[in-house]
């Protein structure tokens, strides 16, 4: 469970984060929804322990990522929006790195290395160097790194963007088979169509602000029915 | 264990970098040339009594040929410099006439030797000119009012030091140039290309991603140092050293000793340029204050001469400038000793390598 308390950030002048309280429970895919500047990605960097909360904290099953940042990080799996590969190293080469920091080694990092590229379906592409890759083939290479250490906790950062088709179906059955294995998912995204097959809980937020949370039924209904695009549009502010 | 990690995959990483292997590897395989090549053009130029031979064109002239080998140069058929004489050349000196003399020769490598021909032959026409002067009666110092003699002051041991200078600050530079590129990718690059935020998010102290970012960039800044002073060592063997003066020490020894010397100080220079790549907002800033930092020995070492360089004490590149020419040119320089500088050396790297992780946990270093 990822969950984050009276969480406030400024950067200089600007309130990035005011007050924002969310839970992320077990087995359940949570989706950050709100537009550019909302508060997202600073909400996500406090969850990575990339920055410190002015006011407030965040824990990753009851580790305070602050104060127990290696138990905290040891439970955690983030992809980064834009991956951050090493042109120079190959697939299998990502995954093995990425293992031995999360502490595995020998036998267990051999057989995890293995699971992540077979989950992802890069065996065939194992030993080619990520400057070669596509552009969905990086996202999965990101995504075996990211789940490799098996975590409980899985944050993402818009993981469909810019995503084929192919892509986005492995993406999206993966999540739904690690849900069903009792991980804590968190995601940000902007493709409705997805927030809406995968999301079981939704948070939107706007100026750094929780403006409204629930399912994506409950979601739509408060924003005044239609489609979850509307909704959104109408609680964010942005359509009457 | 996460260092090592770490540290490990950079350097594989290092080795596939073709960039930064030609960065490092250029002035290991170029710097040394480099300074052969000058050695030996300085020692063409100034071999200090030594001439090349001469020869007459076609007609041969005793007189001349006396006066020519009494001042010291030598005459050989196979000679690329000739002097060109009219036959009747004794006959119209003779008549008191004046014969026009032509010296042919290759002025930009043979200077030295075609300037002394000339000199040579000038002091003959004055002396021949005075003499015939006197015996119309009048007085040579006349006609010759002043006695010019042109002493060089720029003394062979001068020449000698400057050059042995040189070398030294060649191989106190490897340590800074070697490992330019491959500092800067693995910070700045590294921010850039955005593969910094996933690793930072990965249950590893600050420390341990700094310390093995920074091994993976000493052990190429020790191979590369090692590797530029050792075949430096074996190229000069083949440097006209010698023959300007310097006794240079090239055997695999001296060329472990300068290595051992440097290591301390190729680890506090790697330390310093993962800091100034850290605190670069991208690869290329940080290349180019890396670059700059590079010339640092060669301006400390022209800065740094005779009692200065003998008061560099325990400052790091100071120390190396000064204790280099032991194993080098076996100069008893009195220096600090290497333990207590590699003691130093090492507590300022460890400080740098701190200062690098508290940079890293900090929130600046994700802005861009």
């Amino acid at each position: 469970m990822i969950s984050g308390e009276g969480l406030r950030k400024r950067f200089g002048a600007v309130t990035a984060v005011d007050g924002f309280s969310f839970a992320s429970q077990d087995g359940a895919i949570t989706t950050l929804l709100g537009g550019n500047g909302s508060g997202k990605t600073t909400t996500l960097r406090m969850i990575g322990g990339l920055i410190k909360p002015d006011h407030g904290h965040v824990a990753i099953d009851g580790a305070d990522v602050a104060r127990s940042r290696v138990k905290a990080l040891s439970r955690l799996g983030m992809l980064h929006d834009e991956f951050g590969l090493y042109p120079r190293l190959t697939v299998v080469e990502h995954v093995r790195f990425a293992g031995q920091l999360y502490g595995l080694s020998g036998r267990r990092l051999s057989g995890a290395v293995e699971n992540a590229i077979d989950a992802l379906g890069l065996a065939d592409i194992r030993n080619r160097f990520a400057a070669g890759l596509s552009h969905g083939q990086r996202m999965k290479t990101a995504l075996a790194r990211t789940i490799v250490h098996g975590p409980r906790n899985l944050v993402l950062d818009e993981p469909t963007r810019g995503l084929d088709v192919f892509s986005v179906r492995v993406l999206r059955e993966l999540l739904k088979r690690l849900r069903a294995d009792g991980v804590c998912i968190l995601m940000s995204s902007h493709a409705m169509a997805e927030v809406m097959e995968l999301s079981d809980r939704l948070i939107v937020i706007d100026a750094g602000r929780l403006v409204a949370e629930g399912t994506p039924g409950e979601i739509i209904a408060r924003g005044g029915g239609g489609d979850l695009e509307a909704a959104f549009l109408k609680l964010t502010g942005f359509a009457a | 264990m996460n260092a090592l990690t770490i540290f490990l995959k950079e350097f594989v990483d290092l080795l596939r970098d073709r960039r930064a292997l030609f960065s490092g590897l250029a002035y290991v395989a170029f710097g040394p040339v480099a300074v052969l090549l000058t050695v030996n053009m300085l020692a063409a130029q100034t071999s200090e009594g030594k001439y090349a031979p001469i020869k007459f064109c076609d007609a041969e002239s005793a007189l001349l040929a006396g006066q020519l080998t009494a001042a010291g140069l030598s005459f050989d058929p196979k000679a690329s410099i000739c002097v060109n004489v009219p036959a009747d050349l004794e006959a119209r000196l003779a008549e008191g006439k004046s014969v026009r003399v032509h010296v042919r020769g290759d002025l930009t490598a043979l200077s030295s030797t075609i300037r002394k021909v000339e000199s040579t032959l000038a002091q003959f026409s004055s002396t021949l000119g005075g003499q015939r002067l006197l015996a119309r009666g009048v007085s040579m110092s006349l006609t010759s009012p002043l006695s010019i003699d042109t002493q060089t002051t720029n003394s062979f041991s001068r020449q000698a030091d400057v050059i042995a200078r040189v070398l030294i600050i060649l191989f106190v530079m490897a340590p800074f140039f070697v490992a330019v590129a491959a500092a800067a990718d693995m910070t700045a690059g590294e921010r850039e290309r955005r593969s910094l935020e996933p690793l930072l998010v990965h249950p590893v102290g600050a420390f341990s991603i700094v310390v093995g970012k920074w091994l993976a960039a000493a052990l190429l800044g020790v191979l590369g140092t090692a590797a530029c002073v050792i075949g430096g060592l074996v190229l000069l063997q083949y440097s006209a050293l010698a023959e300007l003066g310097i006794r240079l020490e090239t055997g695999l020894e001296a060329g472990l000793m300068v290595t051992l010397y440097l290591v301390p100080l190729t680890l506090l220079v790697t330390a310093l340029q993962i800091a100034v790549g850290l605190w670069s907002k991208n690869f290329k800033d940080a290349q180019s204050y890396l670059m700059l930092m590079s010339f640092a020995p060669a301006v400390l070492g022209f800065v740094m001469t005779g009692e200065r360089l003998a008061q560099a004490g325990l400052w790091p590149l100071g120390w190396e400038l000064a204790a280099l020419s032991g194993p080098l040119l076996k100069s008893t320089t009195p220096t600090a000793p290497f333990a207590t500088v590699a003691a130093l050396e090492l507590a300022l790297t460890f400080t740098v390598l701190a200062v690098c992780a508290f940079r890293l946990r900090s929130e600046a270093i994700l802005s861009r």
